[in-house]
């Protein structure tokens, strides 16, 4: 589930709680504001009756009494003996039977609110036999020492149709309400949220090549200013632990290169000595083969340090056709010798802007590879075709082939398809890896195809202008 | 002919100096720029075998001071440093060559050999054996006054093995020295054997005798009385 959603949800289940909340309260309130009116009304009502209901005469007499008279014509009025039967109740009942339970609260005044089934003739302008409801006021009184209680009532009318009128409208208004809430709240959280996915596109930028960017502070201090100020103290530590290391890598191979010059110096030396049995020069030339392979993989690890660490190159205008045909030559005769064919499709003419050395390099170890990886009576054909933009070279080989896993690695350092034939072919591991990286610097794309067991195919595509780069020329398209 | 070796690694400097020694040449050595400098206003020499980084004061300003004193002793350079931008600034400061550490003696020996041959106006630029001349400047070769036309990396092969007079160069030296660093000498050797025969072929070498195939280690050319 998404951050904003939760958001959104909370927001929601919050919201609709707390007026759930208030609106419970408030509606009581209400309730109770429109009995506080006429609470009063009976307890006045209730102490005309208590100081003068005449509990000693019989029923028919009592509507006599003037006093309470015009009590006994406006109210419900009964009245409960000992053993809590009824002894009297007025006319408006209709008929006396009626009875009410009498709580067994000792209070001596309580309130409560009745549903009675009134008599038809007592509503005569309700024409519904519906029920109705009552403000009931119970009152102990005591006559010569016995207790009575005078029950005196008051009919609610509209008041209860109206709460519950009220509270539909209530409900329907919460309902309502949640439409906004939820809109609102939605919106909200996608203005809290939007920082952070900005923040984590940015960061998502930022690779090990682009290493010296940074995320873009806003101006708000908050909780996601500090977010990206960690992040950025992070890339910042980042950048100097992977530059430390080219650092270290390009100094170790720096300082590695005067002692093989030392320990080649020796051999080689030794190698003319008349005085050494032939065994011994043997070995000695076989760590001699040795030592220039170590030299051949210091020499490259400082290549790709220094292809790492040196962004700008020299740029300039050349023709690659001349350079492909001029290297393409170069291993012709190592071809003849290994019984390779070359098959060349290069265009006359292919001006292009680059670092000169390091496409020739580039070249050079793509060729290396197609020549060292074949078989006998193999082919190697290099086809080169070229837009208005850009530049494409396929370099196809007979061969081994690589299997579907390590075409993706091929291009990682020291990775060898074959690790027993590393000595074989000899080579640093290190020849693609140099190759990816002087097709980045040019802003090219390089990829690797094969056939397991019978071919591989490298093809490098390259910008004519590298400032232009590929991805322009694409959208462009 | 005397050779300076100016280079603070000691024993980088030992063992050039006793290569050299073993090849007649006379060898004074220098651990810093400014006993480098000492010595070559001191004492003339015939070349300046110059470390770029050294203690004291580097290399290129060793040889910027010695050029603008005019002394025109050969320079050859040797750096570990393989970034073009040095290699530059000591070609345009005077130096007449370089050399990236790790190098092969034999690669070595034929610059040295290079140098001291332009540097000296008496000798001849021919390298000889037997009735085989080779002019480094002129870039031609003849066999008993029959002029022999060789493609570029022949002609190299050629000059790199008179060089290298009297002493095996192995097929992965003459590899790197043929193709330059760039390339794979364990892929380029292969092919050394074919340009080799080429060689031989055009150079009237029928039985091998000029250019020698020593088994399993590589070439050589022999002084016809050694």
């Amino acid at each position: 589930m998404k951050i904003r959603h939760k958001i959104t949800l909370w927001v929601v289940g919050v919201g609709l709680l707390t007026s759930l909340v208030l609106l419970t309260v408030v509606f009581n309130e209400i309730m109770d504001e429109a009995h506080e009116i006429h609470d009063p009304e009976l307890e006045a009502a209730g102490r005309t009756l208590t100081q003068h209901f005449p509990f000693e005469k019989q029923p028919g007499q009592i509507e006599q009494e003037n006093l309470i008279r015009p009590v006994l014509d406006h109210y419900w009025v009964k009245v409960y003996g000992s053993g809590r039967s009824p002894v009297y109740a007025n006319s408006l009942w209709g008929i006396s039977e009626v009875s009410l339970d009498i709580e067994d609260e000792e209070d001596d005044d309580t309130y409560t609110v009745s549903v009675f089934l009134p008599a038809g003739s007592v509503l005569a302008d309700d024409d519904e036999s519906s029920e109705m409801s009552f403000r009931v006021h119970m009152i102990r009184v005591f006559s010569n020492g016995e207790p009575f209680w005078i029950q005196i009532a008051r009919p609610l009318g509209e008041l209860e149709e109206e709460m519950r009128e009220l509270l539909v409208i209530l409900i329907i208004g919460l309902l309502g309400a949640v439409g906004p809430l939820v809109i609102g709240s939605y919106w909200a959280a996608g203005r809290i949220v939007r920082p952070i996915a900005v923040i984590n596109r940015l960061s998502g930028e930022i690779n090990d090549k682009t290493l010296s960017q940074r995320i873009p502070l806003g101006n708000s201090r908050d909780e996601l200013h500090e977010l990206s100020r960690s992040l950025n103290r992070m890339f910042d530590r980042l950048q100097l632990s992977f530059e430390k290391q080219k650092q270290f890598l390009a100094n170790a191979s720096h300082d590695l290169k005067t002692p093989i010059a030392i320990m080649r110096l020796f051999i080689e030396d030794a190698m003319q000595r008349q005085d050494l049995p032939e065994s011994f020069k043997n070995q000695l030339m076989d760590q001699g083969n040795a030592l220039l392979r170590m030299e051949r993989l210091v020499r490259a690890l400082l290549d790709l340090s220094v292809l790492n660490l040196k962004e700008k190159q020299e740029m300039q205008e050349f023709d690659l056709a001349v350079l492909l045909t001029e290297v393409v030559d170069e291993f012709s005769i190592i071809c003849d010798a290994s019984d390779i064919r070359i098959e060349t499709q290069i265009p006359e003419h292919l001006q292009v802007v680059g670092d000169k050395d390091t496409l020739r390099r580039m070249v050079i170890n793509i060729m290396d590879n197609a020549v060292k990886y074949n078989q006998e009576k193999g082919v190697v054909r290099l086809e080169v075709s070229a837009t208005a933009d850009t530049i494409q070279l396929s370099l196809y080989n007979t061969g081994p082939g690589i299997q579907g896993e390590d075409l993706e690695r091929v291009f990682e350092q020291f990775y060898r398809v074959e690790k027993s034939r590393a000595l074989e072919y000899g080579g640093s591991g290190l020849g693609l890896t140099i190759v990816k990286e002087i097709v980045r610097h040019h802003k090219g794309q390089v990829i690797m195809e094969s056939e397991p067991g019978a071919w591989a195919r490298i093809r490098i595509t390259l910008p004519r202008h590298p400032e232009q780069g590929l991805e322009q020329e694409e959208s462009g398209l | 002919m005397r050779i300076l070796i100016v280079e603070d690694d000691a024993q980088l400097a030992r063992q050039l100096g006793r290569t050299l020694e073993e090849q007649r040449y006379t060898v004074d050595m220098a651990r810093d720029g400014e006993v480098a400098l000492d010595m070559i206003f001191d004492q003339p020499c015939d070349l300046i075998i110059l470390d770029l980084m050294l203690p004291k004061r580097d290399g290129l300003s060793v040889l910027q001071e010695i050029r603008q004193a005019g002394i025109p002793t050969p320079v050859l350079i040797l750096t570990a440093k393989g970034e073009t931008d040095d290699r530059i600034r000591g070609l345009d400061l005077g130096a007449d060559d370089y050399l990236g550490k790790p190098f092969s003696l034999a690669e070595l020996l034929a610059r040295a050999r290079a140098l001291l041959r332009r540097g000296s106006e008496n000798v001849q630029p021919v390298l000889e054996v037997g009735d085989i001349r080779l002019n480094t400047i002129t870039r031609e070769v003849t066999s008993s006054t029959q002029k022999v036309s060789l493609t570029p990396k022949e002609f190299s092969l050629l000059e790199f093995l008179l060089y290298n007079k009297n002493r095996a160069v192995s097929r992965l030296s003459l590899a790197e020295h043929v193709w330059g660093e760039d390339f794979d000498p364990f892929t380029m050797s292969n092919s050394i054997d074919v340009h080799i025969k080429n060689l031989r072929k055009k150079i009237g070498d029928t039985d091998s005798s000029i250019i020698q195939t020593l088994r399993s280690v590589g070439y050589i050319i022999r002084d016809g009385d050694s």
